[in-house]
């Protein structure tokens, strides 16, 4: 069974876990520019037979205007993710949408995941904002933990599916490997920490992969009222699953 | 003489096609395999000048891949590109046979210079080669 660790620990992990985000996506950014770079080269290229008015050279400087877009997009999209990722240590525990972190918790494990040749499947359905209590950063860094656990002990399906329910008091979010999870030495490690950093989230583990149903984080909907600074925030007002905001 | 045929191999797809076509333009015979596992197959397969591979790898990572390229054909001329270069990398590569080690985003006539280079270094390496067995077989 897990065991206590320390808040010393528990820091360690997440500074362990933001200096990951950070590194995966500087690698993902850089392939998109070292894309981006080549494809000006390209366009370099064939700029001269373009401007000679060669049909096949004219076509396809419209498509690499299109394909410099999808790059450029790709590192916007990182950029964004990043910097709402950065902002998720602020310390805001009331409203933050659970969707919201789910999607950041997976956009950044997707690397990972396709680096060890795996699949993530997100069963996240679209509806109505559910706004939690909470630490996002700590739950993030959970699901990050509960995915690395999982791909130890994956089979040979390689895939692994996060879904997010919506209960009475709260959300659930669920992270499971299509085959029977192989228990191995890292686990007993892994899964003490994702015990911890869910609690220190403001949440509950409810179930483990050892009992055959993969990993299931609970997490109380925000019952709480919102300060007007959390309304600042762009937090919407008069929404969220099971949420009393006044 | 015929062109030189060379081997990308890189986990970026469009990256690798882009370059590809960028290389194809300056008269290269150009393949590409999108992962280590992949270009190892087609370096068994196909007789390459030179190979330009990747670090950071699904599967079979950079590292594994120069091993087993160099395996089967230990003249091979292998050049890393990699945005993961490091001290430890470099010398790694090295110590397993790597000719050159590149940092992306590297130049294309760089690249062009480093596969030329590597051609010329793949056949002294193949005359040795042959020097060798013709002294041992006297």
């Amino acid at each position: 069974m897990a065991e206590t660790l320390s808040e010393n620990h528990i820091c360690e992990q997440e500074v362990l876990y933001f200096s990951r985000v950070l590194s995966g996506q500087c690698h993902e950014m850089a392939n998109a520019l070292n894309i981006a770079r080549e494809l000006c080269g390209l366009h370099e290229d064939i700029f001269p037979r373009a401007r000679e008015g060669h049909a096949d050279a004219v076509e396809k400087l419209g498509s690499l205007a299109h394909r410099m877009q999808t790059q450029i997009d790709r590192c916007h999209a990182i950029v964004r993710t990043l910097g709402h990722f950065a902002h998720s240590a602020d310390g805001t525990r009331l409203g933050c949408d659970v969707r919201e972190i789910v999607e950041r918790a997976l956009f950044f494990a997707a690397r990972q995941v396709r680096l060890r040749q795996a699949e993530l499947q997100a069963v996240v359905p679209a509806g109505d904002v559910q706004l939690v209590e909470c630490n996002p950063f700590l739950l993030q860094q959970a699901i990050h933990a509960g995915t690395e656990l999982l791909l130890e002990g994956i089979g040979q399906s390689r895939r692994i599916t996060v879904g997010l329910t919506p209960e009475t008091a709260g959300a659930v979010v669920t992270l499971a490997s299509a085959d029977p999870f192989v228990c191995n030495d890292a686990a007993p490690a892994l899964l003490a920490e994702i015990t911890a950093t869910v609690q220190a989230a403001g949440g509950e583990l409810r179930e483990t992969p050892e009992s055959g149903g993969g990993l299931k984080f609970f997490i109380p909907y925000c019952r709480r009222g919102l300060t007007s600074a959390d309304s600042e925030l762009g937090i919407p007002k008069g929404t969220g699953g099971g949420c009393d905001v006044s | 003489m015929s062109a030189d045929r060379v081997l990308l191999i890189d986990d970026e797809m469009e990256f690798v096609e882009v370059l590809a076509e960028r290389l194809r333009a300056r008269g290269l015979e150009v393949e590409v395999a999108f992962s280590g596992m992949d270009g190892v197959k087609k370096s068994q397969a196909t007789k390459f000048d030179a190979v330009v591979l990747d670090f950071a790898m699904p599967g079979m990572d950079g590292i594994h891949a120069l091993k087993a390229l160099l395996a089967g054909t230990p003249e091979l001329p292998v050049i890393l590109l990699t945005g993961q270069a490091t001290i430890k990398t470099a010398m790694d590569a090295t110590r397993l046979g790597a000719v050159e080690i590149l940092e992306k985003p590297t130049d294309i006539t760089t690249l062009m210079e480093k596969i030329r280079e590597a051609r010329t270094r793949h056949g002294v390496r193949a005359a040795e080669r042959v020097r060798r067995q013709m002294q041992e077989t006297r």
